[in-house]
């Protein structure tokens, strides 16, 4: 029986007046940032959090297919979105040192591709029926 | 902060931890994170210890996906 996962975060019906939630909303809808919008340590806080509600997600989903609970396909699909997650500790790890050592240029640099993966591997799984939705999305 | 945006994100939060439960994972990592992004950090309040929480509770769920399923 299939079993859609739904991990559903709809946090930003109403943000008005919420500098911090837009903040996030713009983080997870724009997913980019720029000299103007530095990565400062709670925007890398911020960052990582919203990761954390994304790999639980995810993490769900594999939990899924290993109890067999959705279909077999499940697992190429897995499989896929590894092929992206798997770049992710590295870029991380630098984003990271770059942030705790001032290096805004390439902070952002970094910042950028950390996000475009997390972007990409969203919508694998959407793709295939899982919906990850964080704050804004 | 809208007290009724709080009780809306708090609500969510709740459906979030039950989603988890059902399927067997640990909420406590998302709902802290929920909390975190809720509450939000002051400029220049963040602590090395405090980002490295955070990090150490990623990285774990990040080496948990990626690992080859069995």
């Amino acid at each position: 029986m299939f079993r859609k996962i739904s991990l559903v975060l709809a946090l930003s019906l109403s943000l008005g007046g919420c500098a911090g939630l837009q903040n996030i909303k713009t983080a997870v809808e724009v997913g980019t940032t720029s000299i103007v919008n530095p990565v400062t340590r709670e925007r890398l806080n911020q960052m990582e959090n919203i990761a954390i509600l994304v790999f639980t997600g995810l993490n769900s989903w594999r939990q899924a297919c290993i109890d067999g609970t959705i279909p077999a396909s499940c697992k190429g699909q897995i499989e896929s979105a590894q092929v992206y997650t798997r770049q992710i500790p590295p870029y991380l790890a630098q984003l990271r040192a770059f942030v705790r050592s001032g290096d805004q240029i390439n902070a952002i640099t970094v910042y950028n591709n950390v996000m475009n993966l997390i972007t990409t591997v969203k919508a694998r799984a959407a793709v295939n029926g899982v919906s990850i939705s964080t704050v804004g999305s | 902060m809208d007290i009724a945006l709080v009780l809306d994100l708090a609500m969510k939060g709740l459906s979030v931890a039950n989603t988890l439960i059902n399927v067997g994972k640990n909420a406590a990592p998302a709902i802290h994170a929920v909390k975190e992004l809720i509450s939000g950090a002051k400029a220049g309040t963040l602590t090395d210890d405090d980002l490295t929480e955070v990090e150490a509770v990623l990285d774990s769920l990040i080496e948990d996906f990626n690992a080859p399923l069995p």
